[in-house]
């Protein structure tokens, strides 16, 4: 690794980012607090506290259902959600590319704060940097959230218990497949899911649901997110194909290209592990609430084990496993 | 979610009959059949065949996937050409293919200029915003010929001059020829690529049955159409017969898509071309006619890239003949993963042992 150069694969959300990411942490293991989170937690004098960062990049900065200012918001609070958090806070820095036009930044902006109206945020600070043509691709956003946690509940990946229930609240794929198809100039009403959940999980809570881990499938899609909670949690899981909830059109997309939508990022969803006999609770708040008519119990945790792994079982019965790619997904040569 | 193709309530029934069908008439077990395409490959793992067959059928992988057959030499070719800084554009599953001595992802990463596209086409526009020579690698099977084809008429057109073509592109039914007329073991069946199919039709493959007595079967991608395919296979061996019988007629004619057979030959010649595994196969390849010699780069520029033989212990050469599985290699799953790839069958998405890396074989 130390002698290797820094490859695109490295950032995939597979194999590699985890090698990738042993690196970071055995480099800075005397000072890092956090291991494998969407956000770090501590306790302050009467509130625990949940801080989260993040870096957006995408191509293309607009994309049917968003644009980056939009991701960045979403994802930000998406990620405070992930451990139980209210989102109060975020800060904000603009990397700007010379050149880039004030239109498309005042687009940005907008759809900035129509989401930190909508997510209940403040911008409590910010940053803006211009660099040279060429030396970043047009605009990178860079977030921390800060949110308080509302709930006693250790909801943790390390946290899954054999028999419980994994749901998601909704249809998988959807941004993957928009920019995917986007990109390749497919005629597709695909929009990315890109949305706040966070009034989702909040809805759970404020009904005193049991939960045990809470993930947002986004960089490696569903399959690596359940396979990083397998690993975490030490134990099996499987999911059944027929319960999944996937839109025709991304299937569509995605066997034009030959990608699995079970890798393809989320925006606007969590993956929610309960014990069993909260699953029809959970089932029920989600499908009430718009951003959760879809929700859907897909699989659930087996035993505990030394050697993790994620099943899928077939439309045919038979049963295979889900690993974590090496690297993204690339489309099919024939 | 309900998909005609995939989940069809008749599907498992249909396997059902298949198994029993197996069981009842048919002594020789495991029946060998080789799925030629790597996109039948990745779906018959995904789908659960192998598992679901596992002690009747054997499936093995034939040599359809356009990465795995690309030979070492022209992988240092194309290392070669982005070394010297022209702008590669290519199809994403290229990216990590090892050449003798290194990679294109690792080119990358050291600067080289690399477009990945979905479609040939995409290398017009890229051509037509650079002064830099723009060189599209042209891989794949009939399937994607066709576009590659209207790559070079529209540069034709257009009058593109820093535009050209590394031509690697290969042909399915002399490979199969090939294959056949060095068979060491049996094959009890094929299962022929469905999208080179809707190309080429079914005809070329008539000798197959003709002369081998050996059934083979046009088969889609969807489990009910592999489904299909196999119940064809098992039906034909059972009933000693053997044909090109086409389950996939939603797609595939007998006779091809003929617009775009006039289309591949307004602009491809027939050639021998070197296979990874095989070595050089009597027009089994394409290369650019005398009118479009100007878009071949192998011709614009002074290549030079050393003979170089691999001294590994990949076995992708005999994986992609059928000869053996990804799970007799000795490298397979410790040294030679999707993260470090020895050979291209690790490489690429439709390759034999990335799908079985993939689906936990």
């Amino acid at each position: 690794m130390d002698k290797k150069t820094i490859l695109l694969s490295h950032g995939s959300g597979g194999k590699l980012s985890q090698e990738f990411l042993e690196l970071i942490y055995k480099t800075l293991e005397d000072v890092v607090v956090n291991h494998g989170e969407d956000s770090g937690s501590f306790d302050a004098d009467s509130a625990r506290i949940a801080i989260t960062t993040d870096s957006y990049t995408i191509d293309p900065i607009f994309f049917p259902g968003g644009n980056i200012g939009k991701l960045a918001i979403c994802g930000t609070t998406n990620d405070l959600a992930m451990v139980g958090a209210v989102p109060k806070y975020i800060t904000l820095s603009l990397m700007i590319e010379e050149g880039f036009q004030f239109d498309d930044l005042k687009k940005i902006l907008i759809s900035i704060k129509q989401q930190t109206m909508k997510a209940g945020v403040s911008i409590i600070a910010g940053d803006t940097k211009i660099v040279s043509k060429g030396k970043i691709d047009k605009i990178f956003i860079n977030t921390a959230g800060y949110g308080i946690i509302q709930t006693d509940q250790v909801i943790s990946s390390k946290n899954a218990q054999p028999d419980d229930a994994v749901i998601v609240t909704g249809d998988i794929g959807d941004h993957g497949a928009a920019i995917m198809a986007y990109r390749n100039g497919f005629d597709s009403e695909l929009r990315s899911d890109c949305a706040n959940v966070a009034s989702l999980i909040k809805a759970l809570l404020d009904d005193d649901v049991i939960i045990h881990a809470l993930r947002d499938p986004t960089r490696g899609g569903l399959a690596s997110i359940l396979n990083e909670i397998a690993f975490s949690s030490q134990v099996d899981i499987e999911i059944n194909e027929e319960a999944l909830p996937i839109k025709k059109s991304v299937t569509g997309v995605c066997d034009a290209l030959g990608i699995d939508p079970l890798y393809m990022a989320c925006e606007g969803r969590a993956v929610i592990i309960c014990p069993e006999d909260q699953g029809e609770r959970v089932l029920k708040i989600m499908r009430s609430k718009t951003l959760g008519k879809n929700a859907q119990c897909i699989g659930q945790i087996l035993q505990k084990t030394d050697a993790p792994k994620l099943y899928l079982k077939t439309f045919i019965g038979a049963r295979r496993i889900l690993p974590l790619l090496s690297r993204e997904q690339t489309p099919r040569i024939c | 979610m309900t998909n005609t193709f995939r989940n069809h309530p008749d599907l498992k029934p249909l396997l059902h009959k298949i198994q029993t069908s197996i069981e009842v008439n048919i002594i020789h077990r495991p029946l060998k059949f080789m799925e030629v395409c790597g996109t039948h490959t990745v779906s018959i793992l995904k789908y659960g065949f192998r598992q679901y067959f596992k002690d009747s059928i054997k499936f093995l992988s034939g040599p359809g996937c356009p990465v795995c057959v690309t030979s070492a030499q022209d992988i240092d070719k194309i290392i070669f050409l982005a070394q010297q800084g022209h702008h590669i554009v290519t199809f994403g599953d290229l990216i990590k293919v090892p050449g003798s001595h290194s990679s294109l992802e690792k080119k990358i990463a050291k600067g080289a200029t690399v477009d990945v596209v979905y479609s040939p086409l995409d290398a017009l526009k890229i051509a037509r915003n650079t002064n830099k020579e723009v060189i599209f690698i042209a891989v794949g099977f009939e399937t994607t010929i066709p576009v590659i084809a209207s790559l070079v008429l529209d540069a034709y057109a257009q009058k593109l001059k820093n535009l050209s073509i590394l031509c690697l592109v290969k042909t399915m039914p002399n490979v199969l020829r090939y294959l056949l007329s060095h068979l060491t073991g049996q094959i009890d069946g094929f299962i022929l690529p469905g999208h080179v199919s809707v190309i080429i039709g079914s005809e070329p493959y008539e000798f197959i049955p003709e002369e081998y007595h050996i059934p083979c079967t046009i088969a889609g991608f969807e489990s009910v159409d592999l489904g299909l395919g196999v119940e064809s296979l098992v039906e034909q061996i059972r009933s000693r017969s053997s044909k090109v019988d086409n389950r996939y007629i939603r797609m595939v004619k007998a006779e091809g898509n003929k617009a775009a057979q006039v289309l591949i030959s307004s602009v491809f010649q027939e050639s021998d071309v070197s296979w990874r595994g095989f070595g050089m196969i009597p027009r089994s390849g394409l290369q650019l006619k005398e009118d479009f010699e100007q878009f071949d780069a192998a011709q614009k520029f002074d290549i030079q890239v050393d003979e170089v033989e691999l001294q590994t212990a990949c076995i992708c050469g005999d994986i992609i003949s059928g000869k053996r599985s990804p799970l007799e290699c000795t490298l397979f799953r410790n040294i030679c993963t999707p993260e470090n790839p020895v050979g291209p069958c690790m490489v690429s998405f439709e390759g034999a042992c990335a799908a079985y890396y993939k689906y936990g074989e």
